[in-house]
């Protein structure tokens, strides 16, 4: 009888133990989810700015703007301005570019669109007062890019002379915008990379490529009703790695949200990324699923493969130093092949979703090119 | 009958409906193809000069036709697709095999 009441009293305890466990992991997740929600409602805080002397929204650019080396920071605070900038309310704010010391081809493109974005829906431009303190190097990239096409800048002569005396072993083409799926708009981007290192090679593979880029935000996207339905598209040239990126970016629903889930295991794994809310995605492998197996949100057997036959072709066809890189939402993947013929995938989950796709071809320019220049 | 993609189309054929963009691949099939191929008996297509061509294009333009009621072996038989730069050879095959797997 004895042993029963202690055994009891062991078991009480344990439930207890257990109960308060529960009560203690149930708080913490919801504290995790508060936190994660005043973050999204409250994406700046209010600062004093004392040129136009008020409290503004203020939006401080990380030192590097890069995908491959700082995507956290660089969506983040890339994403924190789109919110913002889509919302309904309307008060000053400041986006600081002035920590910027690094900006990748791929950053500067998320960038211009951003800004683009905000210009086309509140159809006035973002005035630059601090323009002049930007770091040298980063405001040549983003002026070569087309960003202060976006701007009103004062004193812009003065800005003009010191961005065209500074040098680099980095050149941005400018960036073309477009919402329908416009093969001129590359011939343009296209000629102008040729002017500086010659003829492309494989360049009717390229064209290819990106053709089926602007179609596939054209058909998938965007949804019907949506207000914003653009690609952007540039490319830059590194005469130090000699290496070519051409590149193309929409703010749509992402590959992976616009596939058919076929397999079980999918369903389940997107069942859990809506359950748990924790950050589980598996993008990368939706968008892998899309190259390999040639999905299409149409569901018709004739479409669906431009992943495949048109958009990785250059990279697959190519003899090798070159990268197709897919940023989708959380998902990314890498396709690349080097010099040997080998080839290989890279898919990776990010915490922070880019809320759009973007596609990049990456490639060496020819040798006799270069010599020729 | 003879069309030049380059010269009386486009040298940037990109998209696959209408609302795609300027110069799809139904817009080739409905205004270049079809009365093309409804005036005389053989037609040749001459495809290079171009800045290349999408696969939503091709499969629009090529296999559209068969999807409109067009018999697969006599587009074969009557198209035929012709270039100077070696570089396009690959598209005379892509554009036989979207009229075959339509």
């Amino acid at each position: 009888m004895l042993v029963r009441f202690v055994n009891q009293g062991k078991r009480e305890v344990y439930l207890r133990h257990q109960k308060k466990l529960a009560f203690k992991s149930a708080v913490q997740r919801k504290e995790k989810r508060a936190r994660k929600a005043a973050r999204y409602r409250n994406p700046a805080k209010l600062v004093y700015e004392p040129r136009i002397d008020r409290k503004v929204r203020y939006f401080p650019c990380p030192k590097a703007l890069n995908l491959s080396r700082n995507y956290d920071e660089t969506i983040k605070f890339l994403m924190n301005f789109r919110r913002w900038g889509d919302g309904a309310r309307r008060s000053n704010f400041y986006v600081d570019l002035r920590p910027l010391q690094e900006i990748s081809p791929a950053g500067a493109l998320l960038l211009v669109a951003e800004f683009y974005r905000w210009v086309k829906i509140h159809r006035k431009r973002i005035k630059a007062f601090d323009a002049v303190d930007w770091d040298p190097s980063v405001r040549k990239l983003l002026h070569d890019m087309g960003f202060f096409s976006l701007l009103s800048i004062p004193n812009r002569s003065e800005l003009d002379a010191d961005i065209s005396n500074a040098q680099g072993n980095m050149v941005f083409m400018p960036f073309y915008v477009s919402s329908s799926a416009d093969g001129s708009q590359f011939e343009k981007l296209r000629d102008l990379i040729e002017e500086k290192v010659g003829r492309i090679k494989s360049r009717l593979v390229l064209f290819q490529g990106v053709s089926e880029a602007m179609t596939n935000v054209v058909h998938h996207a965007y949804p019907e009703r949506v207000r914003f339905n653009c690609w952007w598209m540039s490319a830059s040239i590194n005469f130090d790695s000699s290496t070519i990126t051409v590149m193309i970016l929409d703010h749509g629903v992402g590959i992976p949200r616009t596939l058919p889930r076929k397999a079980k295991l999918e369903l389940v794994r997107n069942f859990l990324k809506v359950a748990t809310l924790d950050g589980f995605s598996d993008d990368a492998r939706m968008i892998e699923a899309a190259i390999a197996l040639g999905r299409s949100s149409t569901g018709q057997v004739n479409r669906g493969h431009g992943l495949y036959r048109d958009i990785q072709k250059y990279v697959r066809d190519s003899s090798g130093n070159s990268r197709l890189r897919i940023h989708s939402n959380r998902g990314s993947y890498i396709y690349s092949k080097s010099s040997d013929g080998s080839s290989r995938s890279d898919l990776n989950n990010f915490a922070a979703s880019l809320e759009g796709t973007f596609v990049e071809w990456k490639f060496k320019i020819p040798v006799e090119s270069l010599e020729q220049k | 009958m003879k069309i030049y993609v380059a010269k009386d189309f486009s040298t940037a054929p990109t998209g696959r409906f209408y609302g795609d963009g300027p110069y799809s691949g139904e817009r080739f099939r409905e205004e270049l193809l079809i009365p093309a191929l409804d005036s005389g008996d053989k037609l040749e297509i001459k495809i290079d000069d171009t800045s290349g061509y999408g696969s939503s294009f091709l499969e629009e333009a090529f296999g559209g036709l068969v999807r409109k009621g067009y018999n697969k072996r006599d587009l074969l038989d009557r198209i035929m697709i012709t270039y100077k730069d070696e570089d396009f050879a690959f598209y005379k095959e892509l554009i036989q095999s979207y009229i075959n797997e339509a």
